[in-house]
């Protein structure tokens, strides 16, 4: 067996690896004048661009015993890489990538996964990711869903004026056409958006609405040349849909959710 | 016209409307994690599922009853429809309007050329 009384697998024998937080993935190209801004730990903890080869990878040193997940830790996070996404292509990390010292990000981050990573910042080339989501205004989705329906009209007045006790059938048959009646109209509303973005997007990705107030959540790669288009429809959508949904445009993003993948760690 | 919409523009969103991005999307190396997340906002993903229940029927089956039955209401399809119309009408009156026409359609296609400032603008 070889002697590993010492290491000294680079020349350096690093005793107490820094703890590096690492934000993305970018371009050695553009990581030049990576400008010094605070990361997770505030301006003491400056991001810099550690680089090999052709890809470089946004860090920032992190106190051995720090474990980020404070709400200003996630805005560093965010605006570190928003300014990454500002300045050129980027891969998002997920927030709380801690990597013990250079070497680990060097050899186990950016030489390992090489291949992969620049493949996927070709495929992300040139391209941001914006959010669009469309909320029902108040009252919207119920009134518009059981408009014209004569069952639901009918089991209404049965219900009206009757308690809840004596009604419970009638109003569990009620409210449960209801809630078909409500799922088929947002489902129908939910593609007719997505029909209106699909074209202009590399990709699209949607997501669970998370609340039933939600017609769509979707989040787009769209390339930069193309955004006064997305902008355009977004907003002849808002005034279209005026009264009835609410249209959330934003971004740019990083491109996190077509970055969502996972890499192995490997042997130490 | 509709001039009040007309500068909606992008935003950056707040940090909860982008957390769910920042924790559960990216790039991940498992091996690598290291969070203690704190406080109440991160609570709110898992709030999120909505189960149909009886509950949920219940509740429906009571709000049915204060909404109209009446007024006709137009869907997304519908909506999307009569604003191209709309559009198309405006447009053709836009044309017929010589040089007041142009004159708007010109500073509407200024109006882009701006636009990747607008979205940093909102928040420090």
């Amino acid at each position: 067996m070889t002697d590993h009384s010492e290491t000294s697998v680079a020349g350096t024998t690093s005793v107490k690896a820094t703890s590096l937080y690492v934000y993305g993935i970018i371009p050695a190209a553009n990581a030049g004048e990576w400008p010094s801004v605070a990361g997770v730990g505030g301006p003491v903890a400056s991001v810099w661009a550690l680089e090999v080869g052709e890809l470089a990878a946004l860090v920032s040193a992190l106190p051995p015993d720090r474990t980020p997940g404070r709400r200003e830790d996630l805005n560093a996070h965010r605006e570190v890489l928003s300014l990454a996404v500002e300045r050129g292509t980027v891969i998002p990390l997920r927030f709380g990538m801690v990597m013990e010292g250079e070497d680990v990000v060097r050899e186990r981050l950016l030489g390992r996964h090489r291949p992969k990573l620049i493949e996927l910042l070709r495929t992300l080339d040139g391209h941001v990711q914006m959010a669009v989501r469309a909320l029902y205004a108040e009252g919207a989705l119920l009134g518009g869903a059981i408009e014209g329906d004569a069952e639901i009209a009918r089991l209404s007045a049965v219900v009206q004026g009757r308690s809840e006790i004596e009604s419970r059938p009638e109003r569990i048959a009620l409210g449960e056409r209801v809630a078909a009646a409500v799922d088929a109209r947002r489902a129908q509303d939910e593609q007719v958006l997505l029909d209106q973005l699909t074209p202009l997007a590399a990709d699209l990705r949607v997501e669970p609405g998370g609340s039933e107030r939600v017609a769509l959540n979707a989040q787009l790669l769209i390339r930069r040349d193309r955004r006064v288009a997305l902008d355009e429809a977004v907003r002849d959508l808002g005034s279209a849909l005026e009264g009835y949904l609410a249209i959330r445009y934003i971004g740019p993003l990083p491109p996190y959710s077509f970055s969502a993948m996972s890499l192995e760690a490997g042997e130490e | 016209m509709a001039i009040s919409t007309h500068n909606q523009g992008p935003s950056k969103g707040t940090l909860y409307e982008v957390l769910e991005l920042i924790l559960d999307r990216g790039l991940v190396i498992d091996a690598f994690v290291r969070v203690s997340l704190l406080g109440i906002e991160v609570l709110t993903i898992d709030a999120r599922i909505v189960v149909a229940s009886i509950d949920t029927y219940l509740r429906y089956a009571e709000a049915v009853g204060r909404v109209n039955l009446d007024t006709p209401k137009a869907g997304v399809p519908e909506l999307i429809k009569a604003h191209e119309t709309k559009s198309a009408i405006e447009g053709a009156v836009e044309t017929l309007g010589g040089q007041l026409g142009s004159f708007l359609s010109q500073s509407a296609q200024q109006e882009p050329a701006r636009e990747p400032r607008g979205p940093k603008e909102g928040k420090r």
